[in-house]
Formats: structure tokens, sequence, C-alpha cells
């Protein structure tokens, strides 16, 4: 399926972009580099911030198992790639099709409802503290999508 | 070649240029169209083919205009052999993306790749009923089913023997035993969605003969767990 943007150049086919497209795809250009830097940030800090949620949560609930760790750990690489990746080309749409329908699945699967919100307030506050107030806006309504959509 | 991520209790660093598995069959990674030559192809390279609606309908009549009432055999049959190839494909498929023989493949992240296996193919939504594995009976549910929803409105009972052939070799490869599927309601003729029970084919003999004599669903599986009279 095609993003909305590429929806937007698709239906312009044979004709000249209107005003409002126009400023559409000027402020999708324009806020790339701020989108590229807050990418770059969460590439480099993926690593600490997944880590020390699972640890976080490990304190929190001592009784859950290796594999739910595991999984809540893959489930939170998937939960910062994907949204990195939708913000970076702001499209929500692969962030639904790649990640919410498959997680959901599991975490049904699986009854992790109760271990991630948890995990998702850990890890909301590690965003927090990894990520400057102006970077934290580029990415968290992604998260935020996500996390509705799988606990509520 | 894509490996896994994985770094049990999360103590490990990970390497950001390494994929975390998931859905192997996301549509928009798993379907790769080509404008120039028209081609359809899965992203490991294996050809797809789009089974257009009025096809799909040819088949049914034509079909039950050359056999008549061997149409269901011949539609069963054909279930078969696909079913046969696509579970050789998937259990390909799986097993190379996960780099482990489908039957390590944990049982949980099988049934989603299943489900959404079936998705991304176009052929609905599956879900397995696993209640009665113990009595060695499952009942699958697919909804949105093409086949169901191209069916010549004039059937008055299930139809989708392609299914069900599908079904009976899917999971008689799965579990190593001879299960056939006998559809007991059909999206076509207005239920909420084809069900299939599913059992060893000696249990299930009758099975068509019941859907024949008008036995509904709940009544066929009752039927099929009742304890086999000791003769």
């Amino acid at each position: 399926m095609a993003s909305a943007f590429e929806q937007m150049l698709i239906e312009a086919e044979a004709r000249y972009l209107k005003p409002e497209e126009l400023s559409q795809l000027k402020s999708h250009i324009l806020g790339w580099p701020k989108r590229q830097h807050v990418y770059r940030i969460l590439r480099e800090q993926e690593s600490p911030m997944v880590s020390r949620t699972l640890n976080a949560l490990k304190q929190e609930m001592p009784s859950l198992s290796g594999q739910v760790l595991d999984l809540c750990q893959r489930h939170l690489l998937l939960l910062l790639r994907h949204s990195a990746m939708a913000m970076l080309l702001q499209d929500e749409e692969l962030l639904k099709e790649r990640l919410i329908e498959w997680m959901e699945e599991e975490v049904r699967l699986y009854g992790l409802q109760s271990v991630y919100e948890i995990a998702y307030r850990i890890f909301q506050q590690e965003l927090k503290d990894h990520l400057a107030p102006g970077e934290l806006e580029f990415i968290r309504p992604f998260i935020t999508q996500v996390q509705v959509a799988l606990l509520f | 070649m894509v490996t896994t991520a994985s770094s049990p209790n999360g103590s490990a660093s990970f390497d950001p240029y390494t994929s975390v598995l998931a859905n192997y069959y996301t549509p928009s990674a798993y379907l790769q169209s080509d404008l120039e030559s028209g081609l359809l192809e899965s992203r490991r390279g294996d050809r797809l083919l789009a089974l257009p609606e009025a096809l799909l309908r040819g088949i049914y009549s034509g079909l039950e205009y050359e056999t008549g009432q061997a149409a269901r055999l011949v539609l069963r049959n054909c279930g078969r052999m696909w079913g046969k190839e696509f579970f050789r494909r998937f259990a390909q498929e799986l097993s190379e993306y996960y780099q482990k023989p489908l039957a390590e493949l944990e049982m949980g992240l099988f049934l989603q790749n299943l489900g959404q296996a079936w998705k991304t193919h176009g052929w609905g939504l599956i879900e397995i009923d696993w209640t009665y594995k113990d009595q060695g009976v499952l009942v699958v549910s697919i909804r949105n089913s093409p086949f169901a929803a191209l069916t010549p409105a004039h059937f008055t009972r299930p139809m989708g023997f392609l299914e069900a052939g599908l079904l009976g070799t899917w999971f008689s490869q799965l579990t190593g035993q001879d299960l056939i599927a006998v559809q007991t309601t059909s999206e076509a003729l207005g239920a909420k969605s084809n069900l299939f029970v599913l059992s060893t084919a000696t249990r299930l003999k009758d099975g068509e003969a019941w859907v024949d004599s008008g036995l509904s669903h709940d009544q066929v599986l009752e039927k099929l767990l009742q304890p086999t009279p000791t003769v």
C-alpha cells in the first residue's frame, strides 16, 4: 500500500501540485534534517534504553519468565525501530501494518497486557531520560499510538 | 542473511543493523510486484499467482457443469495438492527466516505466521480452536474467505472443498497423521465464519454425509466427539 505521501504524488499524475499539497511536501522536506537527527539518536540509544527498561521491569516483576523477558525485549526493539522509521517517513500506516497487527496478536496470545502496562510506563520514562524535549515530541506520538492500540 | 538479535535477559547490547525477526509475511515486504514484467513474487522470489474473481467463479461453475457431483472431489483433491505445496513452501520460508526447522519454532510464533500467511495471501482470517485437541478434533474458522464469497448462490451446503482439502493436507503434514477437514458452516450461507472440523480420516469418513443431511456445526461436532461404540 502506498503511503499518504506517495498517494499524493500518484494523484497529481498529470497536473501541478495544489498549493496545500506543495506546502505539505515542503514541510515534509524541511522537517527531514530534524527527523533524521532524532532517528540517529534513537539508533544510538536503543541499546541502553531497552536494557534499562528490561532491568527495571525485572525488578518490578521478579516473577517474569526468561521467555516473557525475551519476547518483551524483541517487542521493545521492534517498537522502537518501526516507530523510528514511521517517524522518519511520516508514515503511520507503516506502523500499523508492520508492527501493531503483529504485536496485538502476541500480546493477546501470551497474555502480556499487565506486563506491558508496566513496561510502557518504564519505557516512556527512558525515552524522556534519553531525549531532549524537542526530540521526544517527534517520536512520542508513534510510541503512544502503539501503546494505545495494545493496551486499551 | 537474516539473523536474530536475541540476547536473553536484556543485558547485552543490540546491534542496530541486525533485524529483529517478526512478521515474515508483512504484506508490504512479502508481496513484490514488478510492473515492467507483470510478475508477482514473494520476498523469496517464488512466483505468486493472482486469482481473479472471474476465474474462481469460472472454476466453480465449469467444474459443476463438467463433472456434476464429482466437482467436490476434484476441488478437494486440488486443495490437497495445493496444501501440500503450500505447506512445503511455508516450512521452507519460515525455517530459512528463523534459522531453525519448523518443528523447533515456538507454537505461538508458528500460529501467528500461519494467520498472517493466510491473510497476506488473501485467503481470509484464520483462527484455530484447540478446545477439543485432546479428543483429537480441531476446529478451524476462516472469516472473509474469498472462496466462500464467490460460491455460486444456488448451493445450499458449504462448498469450500478447496479449502477443506488444503486444510486437511496442511494439518496432516503438520501432525504426521492422516487428517481430513469437513466444512460445517459457510459465509456463503449467511454464517459468521466458515467453520471446518478436522479429525482423522476414519473418524470423519461420514462427515460430508452428516453435512449433506443438514446437521449443524454443533451437531457434527457432537457426533464426532461421541465416544466410539465398542463392538
